[in-house]
């Protein structure tokens, strides 16, 4: 576990190189595309104005407060299922390299955070664009958002830290993962609200799931300029608190072979 | 002046060839599954200077032997010691980003063994001399040749 410890700060301190890996990333997969990460862009828009427009009908909500919850919702979603999933295949991705060079194998853990993050930037333009278009109230207040993302983007990290461990000595575990969150999309409020399902005595459903409070912790202040309750912020730490720890762990027990298993 | 070296001593690694059977249980409970010994006791010295050769059948463990000393595997007991930069080039046909250029695989490769921004693109001109592929440098790698990739790498490793 201390060499893993140790390789992580060395991977930390290399930032030039994940942070242009990861950029690299986002142009990779649009290259030769015409528009490039505009498809970022318009994929959200589409999705979120065809969902909008539906849903927000069968709910019967006004679409000057669905529309920018489900934008918000959608995007942090999206940011954190590609954590996971893509998470899972950054050591397998980046076999060629680790193979190749001695640099601590951890650059490509915040490689990955590096892509995902940057597509949660372009997309959060679409939730700009949206808020401005109704005029969500907003004031100064909406600065919560940086403490909700660092504390996203740190649960995220080890998110990313567990999954590439496991999945090098088990490869089904992005499958099962990829599955999982199908399902979790569906008891997760992001296209409904916690209204809805506290409305119909459902309050379990988003009570227990932690991805309900990983949403939150960027989307409430987004949308209501303002904190969300202080034990909040402390759930979300003991959750990063215990993923640190658990892929800590497991990182240190499986650090050493994973160029042996690629 | 440090002297580089490199000294291997009584080093094994060995892999798991589990084939399709690894499951939860085994790899959490660190279960030995079939192990493969690919480097058994190897130990020796190589100082400033000093050029050695690895002769061997295919399969022998040369290629995880020079792994090892680039620091790709870390050996399951033993110790090893290398003192120097180690500029290594090991399986040519990965490790290329295929769809970007010439250029930008130079910059990834380059930014990978440890240079910084600024030597690249200082070094940039020298390398592209090297390798001599002129304006395929501006094409995306993966319209390479075999023979362009091994310019490329080699360019950049030297």
């Amino acid at each position: 576990m201390k060499v893993y410890l140790a390789q992580l700060c060395i991977a930390f301190k290399q930032y030039r190189v994940w942070a242009f890996l990861g950029s690299q990333d986002i142009k990779t997969r649009f290259s030769r595309t015409k528009i490039g990460p505009i498809w970022i862009f318009l994929n959200l828009s589409i999705w979120c104005l065809g969902v909008g427009a539906i849903y927000g009908r069968l709910f019967n909500q006004d679409m000057s407060t669905f529309l920018p919850f489900l934008v918000s919702g959608f995007v942090l979603w999206g940011f954190i299922v590609g954590t996971l999933v893509e998470g899972g295949s950054a050591f397998t991705n980046a076999e060629g390299y680790i193979k190749q060079f001695n640099l601590p194998k951890q650059v490509y853990l915040f490689r990955c955070l590096v892509s995902n993050g940057l597509v949660l930037f372009i997309s959060i333009l679409v939730y700009v664009g949206v808020a401005l278009f109704y005029k969500v109230p907003i004031t100064i207040g909406v600065l919560w958002v940086v403490p909700g993302l660092i504390l996203l983007f740190i649960i995220s990290f080890f998110h990313i830290v567990l999954m590439a461990y496991l999945n090098v000595y088990i490869k089904d575990t992005s499958n099962i993962v990829a599955s999982v969150m199908q399902v979790m999309f569906f008891l997760t409020p992001v296209i409904f609200t916690a209204e809805m399902l506290k409305d119909r005595g459902l309050d379990m459903v988003y009570l227990l799931n932690p991805l309900y409070y990983l949403i939150e912790l960027v989307r409430f202040p987004l949308l209501n300029s303002t904190h969300l309750p202080y034990e909040q912020y402390i759930n979300a730490m003991i959750y990063a608190a215990l993923v640190a720890v658990i892929s800590t762990v497991l990182a240190g027990k499986l650090n050493a072979k994973v160029a042996h298993h690629l | 002046m440090k002297t580089s070296k490199v000294i291997l001593d009584n080093v094994n690694v060995s892999f798991s060839v589990s084939g399709n059977s690894s499951s939860w249980f085994k790899v959490l409970s660190k279960n030995k599954t079939t192990q493969f010994t690919a480097l058994n006791s190897i130990s020796f010295r190589v100082d400033s200077g000093e050029r050695i050769g690895i002769i061997g059948h295919n399969g022998a463990g040369k290629s995880v032997l020079l792994k090892t000393i680039a620091g790709v595997y870390s050996p399951d007991n033993g110790e090893r010691i290398v003192c120097g930069d180690v500029c290594s080039m090991f399986e040519l046909a990965t490790g290329f980003e295929m769809e970007q250029s010439g250029w930008d695989n130079i910059r990834v490769r380059g930014l990978l063994l440890g240079m910084s921004r600024d030597e690249i693109e200082e070094k940039l001109p020298s390398i592209a001399e090297f390798c001599e592929l002129g304006d395929f440098l501006n094409f995306p790698v993966k319209t390479y040749s075999a023979g362009m990739f091994l310019r490329l790498a080699f360019a950049v490793s030297t």
